[in-house]
């Protein structure tokens, strides 16, 4: 099967130099898609070429074995913008019924579907109101059901929980578990990485424009476990000999005036651990405590983002 | 398209244009009726003083007079209403869920136009008519279809050019911007086309002045088709009207009748106008 999405060096670049460049990536169907950045990183203006809001200024891309802003790729996407906002001087459902005709969805459906989708969003009952009596997280989950309204195959969602409460947050990211588990493809722009942590199965870092880093979120998260060994005696000079004789890297995090320390070591299996144990505790050290550090896409986040600007995470 | 159409349709509602210009259409209206009945009474007080063609000629001069302000009206209800359609949903993001969807930017673009279009020769026409009557009642003009029919056809070429020019305008440029730009634009031509008129009538000058009102009319042909309705209204020059009736009907006179080129220089702008504006759009980045 194709992959929906597919871009080959696509590049969009501003005249003040800024935009992505050399943007190459693949998302296969039913994937999770995270894209991460901080801000002013591209993200957004990668996502607008994909709908076609923008022309790319190089490179090539697919939607659905579709060339961009092919109408029937169009057709089969849903796209929830980073900043919108809908026609004040309509309802809810009016906004809805209005992006259903410019979808071409079946007019007979039209009613059932949107009470689904508003449904789906938390907004059931409010679509009679006017958009300018929505609350901005109302706002967003109007966004949402717009979004999801042809029920498409493709969902791009540009910060979807921005403006939402914690309620919401959680909502958001019930949703995106629950359109994951029907098969859609997500493409997710989000600052939030619990959402990345949590529903996404591929993650890709954009920095200054380009890919950083991409592939499955367990890769980037875990690529080799760090452990972190607190101990009592240690003197600076063992740090040699232990990774000498354990053949791991082992490195010194923290040490104190009274001889305790901590220490990080990266191994890929925990035996390797065990027999560190045994070596310190011959080396007679005091062995406090033992513990895998869990490498959170934060941690991960933040190191790049460092790495890249050049100071300390 | 016509899902575009009917949305812009539903916004002129919604947002009480609709409203606010019957209203203010009304009062204008009231105004008119009352100063056309007090020359109605002047003149009857004094029977013997009016020949029929002096009735005619003063008739006219309402007439005229009217549609110089209705085509005020008309203009600047054209460019206000439709001076955001694109720009300000660009700039707050309305148009960011719309573009996306299965249809080609052009139809959003020929259907906005289109409803504001619509909406302006509607109200252009029945205020033209609603003019017409008035005059008709009291002041006894006489009803030639012919003429008037074509005069309400060039009356409607008006809001047609202005539209077109507003949605172009909105394709590329800010709110502000397009609205400052038509409305002097619109303006421009007014003052090309009265000194073209006062000029005429100035046999040295003429030639000169002659030409800053061609190239105003080149530019926005609002004023221009404004003075060919008048003459229209004279029944296409067919009557002995006589040499001094351009004085007598003052600034709302054509002593410069625009040709039947320049109708058709009019509808060909719409189309070019409306053609750079949808290629634009098209073409350029949300």
């Amino acid at each position: 099967m194709t992959d929906v999405i597919e871009t080959r060096d696509l590049t969009k670049l501003y005249g003040t130099g800024k935009g992505c460049r050399n943007i190459s990536l693949s998302v296969g169907p039913g994937q999770v898609f995270g894209f991460l950045g901080p801000n002013g990183a591209g993200k957004s203006t990668f996502i607008k070429m994909l709908v076609g809001l923008l022309q790319p200024t190089a490179g090539k891309a697919q939607i659905l074995g579709l060339p961009l802003g092919h109408l029937e790729a169009r057709r089969k996407i849903g796209y929830l913008p980073e900043l919108f906002r809908y026609q004040d001087w309509l309802t809810g459902e009016e906004v809805l019924r209005f992006h259903a005709k410019l979808g071409k969805f079946p007019s007979n459906r039209i009613d059932k579907r949107i009470t689904e989708v508003l449904y789906e969003v938390g907004l059931e009952g409010r679509g009679k109101e006017r958009v300018k009596h929505y609350s901005k997280g109302m706002q967003q989950r109007l966004g949402l059901a717009t979004a999801l309204l042809l029920d498409p195959s493709l969902i791009f969602l540009d910060e979807p929980s921005s403006a939402l409460d914690p309620v919401g947050r959680f909502e958001v990211r019930n949703l995106l578990i629950k359109l994951r588990e029907q098969g859609k493809t997500v493409f997710l722009n989000t600052h939030l990485l619990e959402d990345v942590e949590a529903v996404c199965d591929h993650v890709a870092l954009l920095f200054h424009g380009q890919i950083r880093q991409i592939g499955t979120v367990h890769e980037i998260i875990r690529p080799t476990p760090v452990w972190e060994l607190k101990v009592g005696g240690f003197l600076p000079e063992l740090l040699a000999s232990i990774a000498a004789l354990t053949l791991i890297p082992v490195s010194l995090k923290s040490v104190n005036s009274d001889g305790s320390a901590v220490l990080h070591a990266s191994a890929a299996e925990s035996e390797q651990i065990g027999w560190l144990n045994h070596l310190l505790f011959e080396q007679g050290l005091t062995l406090y405590e033992v513990r895998p550090l869990q490498t959170r896409l934060e941690e991960w986040f933040l190191a790049l983002a460092a790495e890249e600007s050049g100071t300390p995470a | 398209m016509m899902t575009m159409m009917l949305i812009t349709w539903k916004e002129i509602l919604r947002k009480r244009v609709l409203l606010i210009t019957v209203v203010l259409t009304l009062l204008f209206l009231g105004l008119y009726v009352f100063a056309v009945s007090q020359i109605t009474k002047s003149s009857a007080a004094c029977p013997n003083c009016n020949s029929l063609m002096q009735s005619y000629i003063q008739s006219l001069g309402f007439l005229s007079a009217g549609l110089y302000f209705a085509n005020f009206v008309v203009a600047f209800l054209m460019i206000f209403s439709s001076v955001g359609t694109l720009s300000t949903e660009i700039e707050n993001g309305i148009l960011l869920a719309i573009l996306p969807r299965p249809i080609r930017r052009w139809e959003i673009y020929f259907g906005k136009w289109l409803g504001f279009t619509l909406w302006g020769l509607l109200y252009a026409g029945l205020l033209f008519l609603a003019l017409l009557g008035i005059v008709n009642h009291y002041l006894h003009f006489p009803i030639d279809y012919q003429s008037l029919g074509k005069a309400l056809a060039i009356f409607l070429l008006i809001p047609l050019v202005l539209s077109a020019l507003s949605v172009f305008g909105s394709s590329f440029l800010p709110t502000l911007g397009n609205g400052i730009a038509l409305a002097l634009l619109f303006c421009l031509g007014l003052l090309g086309g009265l000194l073209e008129q006062l000029m005429s009538l100035n046999a040295h000058l003429g030639t000169q002045m002659s030409k800053v009102g061609v190239i105003t009319s080149m530019l926005i042909p609002t004023d221009s088709l404004y003075r060919r309705v008048t003459y229209e209204l004279m029944g296409g020059s067919d009557l002995p009207l006589g040499g001094n009736v351009s004085q007598m009907l003052g600034p709302f006179a054509s002593t410069v009748i625009p040709s039947n080129s320049f109708i058709w220089y009019s509808l060909i702008y719409v189309v070019v106008v409306l053609m750079m504006g949808a290629i634009y759009f098209t073409r350029r980045d949300i």
